[in-house]
C-alpha cells in the first residue's frame, strides 16, 4: 500500500554548483546554479552575479554573466566568452569562481592525451543488436580513466549508450572494451566518442550516477556529489580529450 | 482426586557432603501435563527464603538447618502446589515438582491466588523470560503467532520498523543479538523478509533474552542473547499437535522409541502463499495488461531426538532447516531469490555428583542466500553465506558456602562466504568488477568461569569473566570481558540490583538496509574491522505489590565501540569490494524501562515503558558531531491484555505505540546539466545523517479463542484481527516524479509505503 504524503523536509542552506567544461573548438562557458529545497521549482536554479575567470599559462578568461544555448547539445550557459578553448596535450588550466569578492571555488585541470583506437569493430547478436568491441592503447604506468559513448547517424549525440571504464583490466598495454548488446540497428553509422577521463571528473560522474539512484532508492545509502573543486561550493572543471571514429553496421 | 495433580520426584534423600554444614534443596519445575519446564516459577520456603527458577526451571535453597519445612511453588497459569519436607542433617534433597496448568482444575476447584514469578530474588539483571504460553497466546499477523514479536513487546526490544522481526535491543543493532536454539546459533532468524521469525512457537519449552549483563557462560555479541530451548520429546506416548491458518499449517509428532528412555519428534511448517498467488496468476493469464505475482514461500523442519538412559545423563540431537523461496519465471525473465538456515546440535547432559553438573556439545550451523537471475541470455548468481562448527563444555559446580560456580570453555570454527558474484553470457560481454569465491576461515574461542555467591540471605552477586580469543585473516585478538551483577533485597519482595558488564563481537553483519534483507553478509574482524566492544551498566528494582501485580524498573546506560556503518555513496549490492565503504564509529544508547505486570485473577497483562536515547558517532558523518540511529524510539509503549471470558473463551487485546524511525532524506537537489542533454540529472543534495523522523507507529491486535472440548485431545479456534484500526504505518518513503498535465515540468511528490492494513485471520490448533 502506498499514499502520497505531505512531508516538511528540514531547510538546508543553498550550495552553489558551478560546472565548466573545456572543450576543444568550443568558446569558454559555465554553468552555475545553486540547489533548491527539494520540492521547489527548478526555474529558479540559475546563479548569477558570480566572477568566473580560467587561466593558462599567463592567458586569462574573464566569463560574462551572459545565457547561451548550445541548440546541438540542447545545453545551456549562464557565463560566457568568445574565446574560443584550443586542445593542447598536457597544458594545464585554472578555474577561480567569486561571488562579491569572496572566493567560493577553485579548481585545476589539464588535457591528457587523446585515446587511440588499436581496435574498433562491433558484433551483431540474434536480434541484431550492437555490441561495440573496442581495444584503446593503455599506458600502463597511469592510471587511466575512460567514458565511451555510441549514437547513430541521424539521432541526438546524446546517443544510446553511456559506460565508464577503469584501466584495471588492461593487459599488454591495450584495454579492450565491449559494451553488450545496446543499439537495435543495420545499415546505419554508429558514432563512437571514447573521452580519457582525470580521476576527479571520473569520479564526479560516478558520484552523480549514485547520487541520482539514491534519489528515488529507499534502500540506496545516500550519496552526494564529489566535487573537483576547492571551496565551499561543488561542481565540476575538467578539460576535454576526445577521439571519436564511425562504424558502419552491416548484416 | 481422580488424577495426581502434583507429582514429587526424590532422586536422592541423602548423601555425603564433605564440604556443606547445613542441608540443601536443589529443584526442578516442570508443566506436570507437557514435562515443559517452566523458568521463572516462584518457590518459597518456611524459613521465607525465596527463590526464583532459572532458564531451565531449576532453584537451589542452600544452608538450611535439618528439620520440616514447607514448600511452596506457584506460577502464573499453574496450581500453586505446597510440600512438607523433612531434611535430615547434611543432606541434599532433590526434587522435581511438577504443576498442574489451572483450567485442569477449574471446574472442581476455587483456584488460591497464586503468585508471578519475579525477579526480586535472583542475581540476574536484565533478563526476560516467555512461557510458551505467553507466544502461543499472542495475536499473531495472518494467526501465526511469534515468539520475537511477542518479546517486542517488552520492554527495551523494539522492532526495526512495520513487519519486522528482527529486535533491537537497548540501542544495539539487530546483528549484536545472539540467538540460540536450542544451543546452537541461528545467523539469520527471520522468514519474508524479517516479518516471522524461524521459531515455531508448538516447540518452545523455554526463552530467555539478556539484555545486556549476560551470564559469563553466554558471548560473541553486544547486545543480547536470546536462548530458546525447544521441549524434549515425549517420553511416555505418542501425541501430536499443529495447527491450521490463513497462511501457513504446522504439525508436531512425537513419541517414546524405548518409554522413558528415548523419544523423537519432527515438526514442519509451511507457508502457502505461493499455492494462492499461482491460482490467481493462472486464473488472469488470459489478461495481457496482468502482471504476474511473483511465489513465495517459507518453511521450517525441526527434529529432536531424546534419550536418557539413567538418572545422571541426557542426550539429546536437535536438527533445524528452514528456508525462504521468492521466485518468478516468465518468456524472458526469471529469478530465484533462496535463503535460509540449518543447524545441528548434539548434547550431553552429565550429573558427576549432586555437586558437579555439565553439558557437553558439538554442533554446526549454516547461513546462506542465493540470488539467480535470467535476462534472456544473461545469467547472474550472486550469494554469500557463514558456516560454523562448534564445541563447547560447560560445567556447574556446587562448592557450598553458598557458592554456586559455573565455569567451560567453547571453540568455533567461522567460514564466511563474502559475496560471490559470477555473471555469464554467451558473448561474455559484460563483466562485473570481479569475481570473489573465497572463504575465510576464522576461528574463535571462549573461556569463562562464573561464581554466584549468596553472601546473605539480603545479599548476592554474580561475579565473572570470559577470556576470548579471535583469529582470522592474520590478525588475533583476545577480549576479557568481566560481568558482574549484584542483589540487595531490601524487602521480601522488593530487590535493588546493579550489574556491569563487557561483551565483544568480532563477526559483524554487514548490512545494506535498516531492513532484515537477506542480502546482508556475515564479516569477520581483521586489520580494518575491529571487535566491536560494549560496556553497560544497569540499576534495576524488581517489586511484587500485591499476589497480583509486580513491577520492575531499570536504568540502563551502554557504550559501544566500533560501530560499523557505510560512508555516504557506498555501493551496496553487487559490489565485491563493499567493506572498503565501512566505517567506524562510537555508539551510545540510555533509557530507563518501567514494567508493570498483573499475573493473576481474570484479566491479565502488562504495560511497558521505555524511554530512550541512542547515539551513533561517525568521523566521516555529519561532520564527527553524535545523531540519533535509525532505529532510535524515544518513547515505545506496550499494552497486553488478556480477559478471561468464560471457562472456554478467552479474549486478548495488545496496543503498541513507538514514536517514528529515523532515515535520510534529502532537503534539497541540484540540476546538474553535463555536456549534453542526455547526461542531464536532478540528484538529491543530502546534508545531515538521519535528518528525517518518520510518523509514529502505534497498532492494535485483538483475538479471541475459544477452547473446544473434542474427545480426542485438545483444540481451540482462534480469531485474530491485526492492526485492528487500519493504522497505515511506514515502511519507508521515497520520491516520485509524476508527469503534470498541463506542463511539461514533472512534479516531485513524496510517498509513504505500508504493508499491513487490518488483516483478519482464523486459526485452528489441536493437540492429541
Amino acid at each position: 500500500m502506498q499514499e502520497e504524503v505531505d512531508i516538511d523536509l528540514p531547510g538546508h542552506t543553498p550550495v552553489t554548483l558551478v560546472e565548466c567544461y573545456l572543450e576543444p573548438g568550443q568558446p569558454a562557458r559555465a554553468l552555475a546554479t545553486k540547489s533548491l529545497g527539494y520540492f521547489d521549482d527548478l526555474e529558479a536554479a540559475a546563479e548569477n552575479g558570480l566572477q568566473i575567470s580560467l587561466h593558462s599559462g599567463g592567458r586569462s578568461i574573464n566569463l560574462v554573466n551572459r545565457l547561451v544555448v548550445d541548440s546541438v547539445r540542447r545545453v545551456s550557459y549562464n557565463y560566457y566568452s568568445e574565446d574560443t578553448i584550443s586542445y593542447q596535450e598536457g597544458v594545464s588550466w585554472e578555474m577561480i569562481v567569486w561571488n562579491n569578492e569572496k572566493e567560493i571555488a577553485r579548481g585545476t585541470a589539464s588535457f591528457l592525451p587523446r585515446p587511440v583506437f588499436r581496435k574498433i569493430d562491433y558484433a551483431l547478436d540474434a536480434e541484431g543488436k550492437v555490441s561495440l568491441e573496442l581495444e584503446v592503447e593503455d599506458n600502463p604506468a597511469t592510471e587511466d580513466f575512460y567514458r565511451v559513448m555510441l549514437h547513430l547517424e541521424g539521432s541526438p549525440p546524446w546517443g544510446h549508450f553511456d559506460g565508464l571504464w577503469t584501466d584495471a583490466n588492461a593487459a599488454g598495454g591495450v584495454l579492450k572494451i565491449t559494451t553488450g548488446h545496446q543499439v537495435e540497428m543495420f545499415g546505419d553509422r554508429l558514432f563512437v566518442s571514447v573521452y580519457r577521463l582525470d580521476k576527479n571528473h571520473y569520479e564526479f560522474i560516478e558520484s552523480l550516477k549514485k547520487a541520482y539512484d539514491a534519489n528515488y532508492n529507499p534502500f540506496a545509502q545516500p550519496a552526494n556529489l564529489e566535487s573537483n573543486l576547492v571551496g565551499e561550493s561543488t561542481g565540476v572543471f575538467t578539460a576535454i580529450s576526445l577521439t571519436r571514429d564511425t562504424l558502419q553496421i552491416r548484416r | 482426586m481422580l488424577r495426581v495433580l502434583f507429582g514429587l520426584l526424590i532422586f536422592s534423600l541423602s548423601s555425603a557432603n564433605i564440604w556443606a554444614q547445613s542441608c540443601k534443596i536443589n529443584g526442578e519445575v516442570l508443566d506436570a501435563t507437557t514435562g515443559e519446564k517452566l523458568p521463572g516459577a516462584t518457590v518459597f520456603i518456611t524459613t521465607l527464603q525465596g527463590s526464583v527458577t532459572d532458564a531451565k526451571g531449576l532453584f537451589t535453597f542452600q544452608d538450611l538447618t535439618a528439620g520440616d519445612y514447607q514448600l511452596q511453588v506457584s506460577f502464573v497459569g499453574y496450581q500453586k502446589q505446597q510440600l512438607r519436607l523433612k531434611l535430615n542433617a547434611d543432606t541434599t534433597l532433590m526434587l522435581k515438582v511438577r504443576l498442574l496448568p489451572e483450567q485442569e482444575q477449574m471446574e472442581a476447584l476455587v483456584v488460591e491466588a497464586s503468585v508471578e514469578p519475579t525477579a526480586y530474588t535472583s542475581n540476574l539483571t536484565s533478563v526476560t523470560y516467555l512461557k510458551p504460553s505467553d507466544v502461543q497466546k499472542s495475536v499473531g499477523m495472518l494467526g501465526e503467532t511469534d515468539l520475537v514479536k511477542t518479546l517486542q513487546l517488552k520492554p527495551g526490544v523494539q522492532s526495526g520498523n512495520e513487519g519486522n522481526s528482527g529486535f533491537y535491543v537497548r540501542g544495539g543493532q539487530s546483528d549484536q543479538n545472539l540467538v540460540l536454539l536450542d544451543g546452537v546459533s541461528i545467523y539469520n532468524p527471520s522468514h519474508l523478509f524479517g516479518m516471522f521469525s524461524v521459531f515455531n512457537s508448538d516447540l518452545l519449552e523455554d526463552v530467555s533474552l539478556y539484555k545486556g549483563s549476560f551470564p559469563a557462560r553466554f558471548g560473541g555479541r553486544l547486545s543480547s542473547v536470546l536462548d530458546v530451548g525447544l521441549r524434549n520429546p515425549d517420553l511416555k506416548k505418542f501425541k501430536a499437535s499443529g495447527g491450521t491458518g490463513l497462511i501457513s499449517s504446522r504439525l508436531t509428532l512425537e513419541g517414546p522409541l524405548v518409554k522413558d528412555k528415548l523419544s523423537w519428534m519432527v515438526s514442519g511448517r509451511r507457508t502457502y502463499f505461493d499455492v494462492i498467488t499461482r491460482s490467481i496468476n493462472r486464473s488472469m493469464a488470459d489478461d495481457p495488461e496482468y502482471q504476474p505475482i511473483p511465489d513465495y514461500y517459507f518453511y521450517d523442519l525441526n527434529a529432536k531426538l531424546f534419550f536418557k538412559p539413567g538418572k545422571d545423563d541426557e542426550l539429546s540431537l536437535t536438527l533445524y532447516q528452514g528456508s525462504d523461496k521468492f521466485y518468478f519465471t516468465d518468456d524472458r525473465f526469471s529469478f530465484d531469490f533462496l535463503w535460509g538456515n540449518k543447524a545441528a546440535i548434539l548434547q550431553w547432559r552429565h550429573l558427576f555428583s549432586e555437586r558437579l553438573s555439565s553439558n557437553f556439545s558439538v554442533s554446526a550451523t549454516e547461513y546462506n542466500y542465493q540470488i539467480r537471475n535470467n535476462i534472456e541470455n544473461l545469467s547472474q548468481t550472486a550469494g554469500s553465506g557463514i558456516f560454523d562448527l562448534n564445541a563447547a563444555a560447560d560445567f556447574s559446580l556446587d562448592l557450598g558456602s553458598r557458592h554456586y560456580v559455573t565455569f567451560g570453555a567453547a571453540f568455533s570454527r567461522h567460514s564466511f562466504n563474502v559475496l560471490r558474484i559470477q555473471e555469464k553470457e554467451n558473448a561474455d560481454a559484460l563483466k562485473l568488477k570481479s569475481e570473489n569465491t573465497d572463504e575465510i576461515p576464522a576461528y574463535e574461542g571462549a573461556l569463562y568461569v562464573s561464581d554466584e555467591w549468596e553472601i546473605s540471605k539480603r545479599v548476592g552477586v554474580e561475579g565473572g569473566l570470559r577470556i576470548t580469543g579471535f583469529s582470522a585473516l592474520g590478525n588475533n585478538k583476545i577480549g576479557l570481558e568481566p560481568r558482574m551483577s549484584l542483589r540487595w533485597q531490601a524487602a521480601r519482595k522488593i530487590a535493588l540490583k546493579a550489574s556491569y558488564s563487557q561483551a565483544y563481537q568480532y563477526v559483524h553483519l554487514v548490512n545494506s538496509s535498516a531492513t532484515s534483507l537477506p542480502t546482508s553478509f556475515w564479516y569477520p574482524s581483521n586489520k580494518m574491522i575491529k571487535p566491536q566492544l560494549a560496556t553497560q551498566y544497569a540499576l534495576g528494582l524488581d517489586t511484587e505489590l500485591n499476589a497480583s501485580w509486580r513491577f520492575s524498573n531499570e536504568l540502563y546506560y551502554r557504550d559501544m565501540l566500533h560501530q560499523i556503518d557505510f560512508r555516504n555513496g557506498a555501493e551496496m549490492y553487487g559490489n565485491p569490494n563493499v567493506t572498503e565503504d565501512l566505517i567506524f564509529g562510537r555508539g551510545r544508547a540510555y533509557g530507563n524501562e518501567l514494567y508493570l505486570e498483573k499475573v493473576k485473577g481474570k484479566t491479565t497483562g502488562w504495560i511497558g515503558y521505555t524511554l530512550s536515547w541512542t547515539w551513533r558517532k561517525f568521523d566521516e558523518i555529519n561532520g564527527g558531531n553524535p545523531y540519533l540511529a535509525a532505529h532510535d524510539r524515544r518513547h515505545d509503549i506496550s499494552v497486553v491484555m488478556r480477559q478471561q471470558l468464560g471457562k472456554r473463551l478467552e479474549a486478548s487485546l495488545t496496543w503498541v505505540y513507538g514514536t517514528g524511525s529515523f532515515t535520510t532524506l534529502p532537503p534539497g537537489r541540484f540540476y546538474v546539466q553535463g555536456q549534453q542533454a542526455s547526461l542531464s540529472k536532478l540528484v538529491p543534495l543530502y546534508t545531515e545523517r538521519n535528518n528525517f523522523q518518520m510518523p509514529a507507529y502505534h497498532r492494535m491486535d485483538a483475538g479471541l479463542t475459544y477452547k473446544l472440548k473434542p474427545r480426542w485431545g485438545e483444540a481451540d479456534i482462534n480469531l485474530g484481527v491485526y492492526n485492528a484500526y487500519n493504522r497505515r504505518n511506514v515502511y519507508f518513503m521515497y520520491f516520485e516524479r509524476l508527469p503534470q498535465e498541463k506542463s511539461k515540468e514533472l512534479k516531485l511528490v513524496a510517498r509513504q509505503v505500508s504493508l499491513f492494513p487490518v488483516l483478519p485471520s482464523v486459526s485452528f490448533n489441536y493437540k492429541f
